[in-house]
């Protein structure tokens, strides 16, 4: 399905949007994880779930159809600049909190299948509630410096030189899984380091540790077969027989448990290709950790 | 009684409440932390250990359905005691949380989480069934089932982030 699409070049939103595609990309892509409250019960996509980061707690946004207080009167267009660019309809620039510099590799004939997708659900009624940050991170207009220090917008471009497979895995993992938005090092500000590509880190949302997914054998998953890591995204089953908690949960029940098996596996091709990064993140007696 | 021995019981009743007050509050306060290990090495020398067991006959084809179905009973055995090693007091944010994944949720929603516990020895006990038959295709489905209804259920909703 996808790699064919991946492959053609960006469109100029000629293909009619197709709201079924759409349904498969909103699992890979995990919007409803974000855009939900789950903890108050809140309505799916209504917005209000707390973020806690270093720099403060951002709250999503509303995303569903309604004309007042989500994305109901946004145009196509809207919605590619805002996932591609990071910019709201006025202009004004996404808090990268919102993982756009992820999803900007997006085709655009998945971003608009998304959208479709979208605007078929419930709308809900429900303002958008003020992020609560440390000054200056607060400051929305400094996200065009960061921008300009750590964003570059584009489309996925496959590389010619690796199978299809290969590229398949790279999108899902780059583009729509998102995953280095959580398990990609940061700097001070909030920036991914660009040599530390899925290494893990000690400061990861909501304070935790999160693991690195790089082949090293010691301090990543180079020792993991593809079986463990199926067994991981299928179901949360680690490879010590424990089973992942808490955010990782949700994903993998989220996005990578919907995923179909040939995705998953594109996905083990990309992560085993990946170049091995000696990070240690983990206690070291961290297999054995519980309670 | 004379004004000293009335002073000297008087004083004697006030150090006899002051430390049952102590006391009292003491033990209350100190919740009993050795459940922490405890459900540690349940979790995993048990639990783990037995899930392995039949995690192992479905991937590299060792041991017998007789010994998944002794892996399964064990885990049956296992599952009712989970919920008595979590008293309160021993989770998230009362303990150090490098030292328990348990959250709070757990005793907000007592409910859902011997819920949850039960689930694993509800399934286990499928699991046995089924590896009485040898079957082995069956019994892979209900790993997978066990793992997501027995495990899943309640790691994802009520184990927190490990953290440094």
């Amino acid at each position: 399905m996808a790699t064919a699409a991946l492959m053609a070049p960006p469109s100029a939103f000629a293909a009619t949007p197709d709201p079924a595609r759409g349904a498969y990309l909103f699992a890979a892509g995990g919007c409803v994880a974000c855009h939900t409250d789950k903890k108050n019960k809140g309505q799916p996509l209504a917005g209000g779930r707390a973020l806690k980061t270093p720099f403060g707690v951002f709250f999503s946004p509303n995303i569903t159809a309604d004309k007042a207080t989500g994305i109901g009167n946004w145009s196509d267009a809207d919605f590619v600049r805002a996932l591609r660019e990071g910019v709201r309809p006025d202009g004004s620039h996404y808090f990268p909190s919102f993982p756009y510099p992820s999803y900007s590799a997006m085709t655009d004939d998945d971003m608009l299948n998304l959208k479709a997708y979208l605007f078929t659900l419930p709308a809900v009624a429900q303002p958008n509630k003020p992020h609560d940050l440390s000054p200056p991170f607060g400051w929305r207009a400094l996200v065009s410096v960061w921008k300009a220090l750590y964003f570059t917008p584009g489309a996925y471009r496959p590389d010619a030189a690796k199978g299809d497979e290969w590229n398949r895995g790279a999108y899902l993992v780059r583009a729509l899984g998102h995953c280095g938005e959580c398990h990609t090092p940061r700097d001070a500000l909030g920036g991914r380091k660009r040599d530390m590509e899925l290494a893990g880190t000690d400061s990861g949302p909501e304070g935790g540790i999160i693991p690195n997914i790089t082949p090293d054998g010691e301090t990543g998953i180079g020792r993991w077969s593809d079986t463990d890591i199926l067994n991981v995204l299928e179901s949360g089953l680690l490879p010590n027989v424990d089973y992942v908690g808490g955010q990782m949960g949700e994903v993998v029940d989220e996005a990578t448990g919907k995923l179909t098996d040939a995705d998953r596996r594109a996905i083990i091709v990309y992560l085993k290709s990946l170049k091995p990064i000696r990070h240690q993140v983990r206690r070291k007696k961290a297999a054995a950790s519980g309670g | 009684m004379n004004t000293t021995s009335k002073l000297l019981a008087a004083g004697l009743a006030a150090g006899f409440l002051a430390v049952g007050f102590v006391a009292a509050n003491g033990a209350a306060a100190v919740a009993d932390m050795s459940v922490v290990d405890k459900r540690k090495d349940l979790m995993k020398n048990v639990v783990g250990k037995n899930f392995g067991v039949v995690k192992d006959f479905i991937e590299k084809d060792k041991g017998s359905a007789a010994d998944v179905k002794k892996a399964a009973d064990a885990l049956v055995a296992a599952a009712p005691k989970i919920a008595p090693l979590f008293t309160k007091g021993t989770g998230r944010p009362d303990v150090d949380p490098k030292k328990t994944r348990a959250e709070a949720k757990i005793w907000q929603d007592w409910a859902g989480f011997e819920k949850a516990a039960k689930a694993l020895g509800d399934e286990s006990a499928k699991l046995s069934k089924i590896a009485a038959g040898g079957d082995k295709d069956a019994i892979k489905k209900q790993f997978a089932e066990t793992g997501k209804n027995g495990c899943g259920a309640c790691h994802k909703p009520f184990r927190g982030e490990e953290v440094k």
